[in-house]
């Protein structure tokens, strides 16, 4: 039995983070850069330390914990209450959330030092982490509704946080709107679903989902939150926000746009997958897309030369991979990867800040080089987290990604799992590819590198840990079933999630383990062979096929969108400007308001400021009104 | 009625004070009254308790209203209060509200006609007084005159229509009214004569279309503290009586009468809005946009019943809040006392004070009915209650009154932001904490009603 002081204990998880912001705003400029820091950082923390203790106290919120404020409000039939919920998937979140999360702060106080608006920043990054807890502590779609416009807001606002320079406050503008796209499907999705089943709350709606017979609702429903959970998650075709992103301070991209906000999509689909499940064409979708996009930013990212790019596109295919798992029916496949991914990405964003904050600046891999030995413990956790992503037991993202790919192949077919199977390799060429080149060979720049501060060099080191432990969590059958123990992972998310875990026999799962094995270490070793020792300053590579000219233009995608969407949209614009505003409404509103003002101006003359006349239009009325009642 | 003596209490301490010696703490005697008159109402908070002799009740509508309308004044004396406090007469001041809030609380909880008289001239006549009260200013002499003239005209009418009433019924009390209206007899012509008179004088005190030309001549010359709570608070007791009238007698809706209700809300909500697009002078415009908002709140009178008075309740709150906000705006920026004032006076307010600018823009954005203040479910309430009782008319006024609305609020707004202040201006209008602390609370009030509506409107339950 869960006793009602935990239920108040969510309020305090998440009141910390809103906390530590008001606090900075109002004392901020008074306890100096140290003070700031230390208040965003005690608030994050003890947010975390709250979570922690409800997770543990209450057995992994497994019996679901409700914090009702009270009736927001309530409209026709529906009502929205203003309530917050707990339960196995959530709770999983809100650890990623405060976790990965108090270690950016830890991080951003070495990684900020010195600039002039540090308030600011750690007031948004607060801010965020506050509207990220709504999001996924929300008990109904609208109060996530909320949270997931509140982390668009902050992301906004971080990504343009050095808004004097006009490229990154356009970036940000361009993440803005490319969100609010998607956030439009979310819309039209919690509307459709508040018109057919009178409510939003999550307890309400999934109990009547056997009743309801009518697939296309449903279809549409699951095909609208997915629209939202392009926007939110960078995938095709509303990506092209996220590399831009990385304009704003490297800690924020490993927050925001690497460990939490872009996998809100993968926990809107996760909560709804009882809906999701019935509605099998719009899995397909979130497959499909899931895949090309997965595939599509695996090929730009091999030809990017901007180290945060290069894992920004890194980024872009792992959600697409995410997505594949959930299109396919492996919901707490697509979960598992979130937390495994949270943890070695947010590892690399850090690591490659740590080396941009050593470099004084530098985001060329090309002009880095042999930073091996400057930065000893920024290579090291650096390689634990390549390792991690390029899929090398034990590190976490071997059993993730592993889980997918089988996910794919028991639900799909084999032609599925060849194509995340190249998606994964050309993961582990890229990212070798950035690893050798920045940290080995001999050094390509006449920058002095230095290794960071102790309290980046924590962070490093806790994520480093992660991205090792991590992966235990979701240990697959055939090596859990031998050793007595049991997938935790499954264990967590089976009551809040529709589970399926693979029933592939023992011998297949292990041909395709060490096939998808021998494939990666091949690549690294290819990888090696032609990055891993490069001296002097590379060429720009001359002569491309035209295959690699058009991946390393990000296939022109921002072109297209140019010359298709906003030219289109502007001359749209333009035209009714023309027509329709100036011609038509302008006239229509300018008699408008000439006849209200002549009408103003008549009646004002009664007002003449003498009483006698007063008396004289009341009299008249109530004589009119009286005859009125009295013959009618 | 405990509030009742409670502010009988200070009043009469109000007016020995000066002889006894205790005038300096009379203004926070006051304040006190009206915090400890909130605290008493939770005593019987959602019983019906009768007082002298079945002539008034306190139930749950008397009690909400008397509850929100305490807090306004409360807001009201933290915001206006301290200009009163430094005047030679505020303990007179003192006496007078409180007597009027005397009135106030009579009105609310009327079962019997004689009492609402009684209530209305005693709320009336400290007005009178208050609104004369800067007596050197030849233009408050001129509004306290006017506005006492054509006072008594109303109080007359009423008297002829209660007097009509007494005739046709025998009775003053509500209940046997009602009674008689539900055993189905015919009531003789001269019953609608004297309904229509009564309507006549609630429409007077509330200033709706064709008994609003007291409104801008009077808000105009009044000191900014008294014409706020004249347009705030007395207007809320006038409508919610009227309300009470219907809800008692008729049982819950207008009947016959429905027809001139809704024609005066309607024309109130086109006329005052209209020739308030063409008003220069802030303070007559914002009597006019009150005109519009009477006529708006009429509405709840039309639909009556449970939805009429949470709609009610809240919209009352809101738009007091607002108006007090905006008052409270004006009060600070029209310094020059010449009484020639005008919307350019706002000119580049926000570059003199940025909190001024701000404060105005939510408190006309919140009148204007702009999510997510408090304003728009204010007005959606409203157009929602009358939808639903098939009112289309009130709908189609509603609508077009706050689309011209719009117009002179956004005036205020494109004055404050997009235009540099006149070079005799002083550039820096300084704001000491305490008005800031005001305009903070006041405005943050309108946020969170804005986002929890459920707040105030659920605070009836018949």
């Amino acid at each position: 039995m869960v006793s009602p002081v935990m239920e108040n204990l969510l309020l305090v998880i998440l009141l910390f983070p809103l906390l530590g912001a008001g606090l900075n705003l109002l004392i901020g400029n008074k306890v100096g850069e140290k003070g700031i820091g230390w208040i965003a950082n005690t608030a994050t923390g003890f947010s975390f330390l709250t979570a922690l203790y409800v997770f543990f106290a209450s057995g992994g919120c497994q019996s679901g914990l409700t914090f009702s404020m009270f009736e927001w409000f309530h409209f026709g039939k529906v009502s929205i209450p203003f309530s917050f919920y707990l339960d196995g998937l959530s709770g999983l979140f809100v650890l990623i959330i405060t976790g990965i999360g108090s270690l950016i702060h830890l991080f951003s106080m070495g990684y900020m030092h010195g600039d002039k608006e540090i308030k600011r920043y750690f007031m948004y990054l607060n801010l965020f982490i506050f509207f990220m807890l709504t999001l996924v502590m929300a008990s109904n779609y609208l109060l996530m509704f909320v949270g997931w416009e509140g982390v668009g807001l902050c992301s906004y606002l971080l990504i343009g946080f050095w808004y004097q320079n006009s490229t990154y406050s356009e970036a940000a503008n361009k993440a803005f709107i490319m969100n609010r796209i998607g956030d439009l499907g979310f819309l039209l999705g919690t509307m459709l679903m508040a018109y057919h089943f009178g409510s939003l709350s999550f307890g309400d709606v999934f109990p009547q989902l056997s009743q309801f017979s009518d697939t296309g609702v449903l279809t549409a429903i699951g095909i609208l939150f997915f629209i939202g959970a392009m926007g939110k998650s960078a995938q095709l075709p509303l990506f092209t926000w996220l590399p831009d992103a990385m304009a704003g301070p490297t800690p924020v991209s490993a927050l925001i746009h690497a460990a939490t906000m872009v996998t809100a999509g993968i926990y809107l689909l996760a909560r709804t997958s009882a809906l999701y499940v019935l509605a099998p064409l719009a899995l397909d979708l979130v497959l499909y897309t899931g895949l090309a996009t997965a595939l599509l930013a695996a090929v730009i990212a091999v030809y990017q030369n901007d180290i945060k790019k290069v894992l920004a596109y890194s980024t872009v295919s792992q959600l697409g991979l995410m997505f594949a798992a959930v299109g396919s029916g492996g919901f707490g496949a697509g979960v598992f990867h979130v937390l495994t991914h949270a943890a070695f990405k947010a590892l690399l964003f850090l690591g490659a800040g740590s080396v941009i904050h050593g470099l004084h600046g530098e985001q060329d891999i090309l002009k880095m080089g042999g930073l091996k030995k400057s930065m000893p413990v920024t290579y090291l956790t650096f390689l634990i987290a390549t390792l991690a992503i390029s899929g090398i037991p034990p590190f976490a993202g071997f059993f993730s990604k592993d889980l997918i790919l089988v996910t794919l192949y028991e639900a799909r077919g084999p032609l599925f799992f060849g194509i995340a199977l190249l998606i994964s390799l050309l993961t582990a060429f890229y990212m070798f590819r950035l690893f050798f080149l920045t940290f080995h060979g001999s050094p390509r720049n006449d920058k002095l590198a230095h290794e960071s501060p102790a309290g980046m060099k924590t962070a490093l080191i806790v994520l480093a840990v992660l991205s090792v432990v991590l992966g235990f969590l979701g240990l697959p059958h055939i090596f859990a079933h031998p050793l007595g123990l049991s997938n935790l992972l499954e264990e967590q998310l089976k009551t809040a999630v529709v589970m399926s875990a693979p029933h592939l026999s023992a011998t297949t799962e292990i041909v395709l383990m060490v096939i998808t094995l021998t494939a990666v270490v091949i690549t690294i070793a290819l990888s090696k062979r032609k990055y891993g020792s490069v001296q002097s300053l590379m060429a720009e590579e001359t002569r491309l096929t035209t295959l690699e000219k058009w991946a390393s233009h990000k296939f022109y995608l921002d072109e297209i969108y140019e010359t298709v969407v906003t030219k289109n949209m502007d001359r749209l614009a333009r035209f009714t400007q023309h027509w329709a505003d100036e011609l038509i409404f302008h006239n229509i509103s300018s008699l408008s308001g000439r006849s209200v003002r002549e009408v103003g101006l008549v009646m004002r003359k009664i007002q003449n400021g003498n009483v006698g006349s007063y008396f004289t239009a009341m009299v008249l009325a109530m004589s009119l009104i009286l005859i009125y009642f009295i013959f009618q | 009625m405990l509030q009742l003596m409670i502010f009988g209490g200070i009043g009469l301490l109000a007016m020995v004070s000066e002889v006894l010696g205790f005038s300096r703490i009379m203004s926070l005697l006051f304040r006190v009254g009206t915090l400890v008159c909130i605290a008493s109402l939770f005593i019987n908070y959602g019983l019906d308790i009768t007082w002298f002799g079945n002539m008034m009740v306190e139930d749950r509508f008397s009690q909400a209203f008397i509850l929100t309308t305490c807090l306004m004044l409360a807001t009201w004396t933290f915001g206006f209060g301290r200009k009163i406090g430094e005047d030679e007469f505020r303990n007179d001041y003192i006496a007078l509200f409180s007597f009027s809030m005397v009135g106030g609380v009579m009105m609310l909880s009327y079962t019997n006609l004689v009492m609402l008289f009684l209530g209305l001239e005693i709320l009336s006549i400290p007005l009178y007084v208050l609104v004369g009260s800067s007596k050197r200013n030849l233009k408050s002499n001129e509004s306290a005159f006017k506005y006492f003239l054509m006072g008594a005209f109303a109080s007359g009418i009423m008297l002829f229509g209660i007097a009509f009433l007494y005739g046709a019924t025998g009775t003053f009390d509500l209940h046997q009214m009602s009674l008689q209206a539900q055993t189905g007899g015919t009531f003789p012509i001269f019953f609608h004569v004297g309904m229509v008179l009564l309507i006549f004088a609630f429409a007077f005190k509330m200033a709706v279309v064709p008994f609003h030309f007291w409104a801008p001549d009077v808000y105009e010359g009044a000191p900014n503290a008294m014409t706020v709570y004249m347009a705030a608070l007395v207007k809320t007791f006038a409508i919610a009586s009227a309300f009470r009238f219907f809800f008692l007698v008729f049982g819950g809706e207008a009947g016959i009468y429905s027809t001139l209700l809704i024609g005066m809300s309607a024309v109130s909500m086109l006329l005052g809005n209209i020739i308030g697009a063409v008003q220069d002078n802030p303070k007559r415009l914002l009597a006019y946009s009150g005109v519009g908002h009477a006529g708006f709140m009429l509405m709840a009178v039309i639909v009556n019943g449970q939805v009429g008075a949470n709609a009610l309740l809240y919209y009352s709150v809101v738009y007091s809040l607002s108006l007090f906000l905006a008052f409270f705006v004006l009060d600070k920026v029209l310094i020059h006392d010449d009484f020639y004032w005008s919307i350019g006076d706002f000119k580049g307010l926000a570059k003199r004070n940025p909190w001024l600018a701000m404060s105005m823009s939510v408190a006309l954005l919140s009148m204007a009915g702009i999510p997510p203040l408090g304003g728009f479910y204010a007005k959606l309430f409203m157009l929602k209650a009358a939808f639903t009782n098939g009112h289309y008319v009130l709908i189609w006024a509603g609508l077009i009154g706050s689309l011209v609305a719009m117009y002179y609020y956004l005036k205020f707004i494109i004055n404050m932001y997009s235009r540099n202040p006149d070079s005799d201006v002083d550039l820096n209008l300084t704001l000491n904490y305490w008005d800031k602390l005001v305009m903070g609370f006041i405005g943050i009030t309108l946020l969170i009603l804005g986002l929890f509506p459920d707040l105030v409107s659920a605070l009836i339950r018949f």
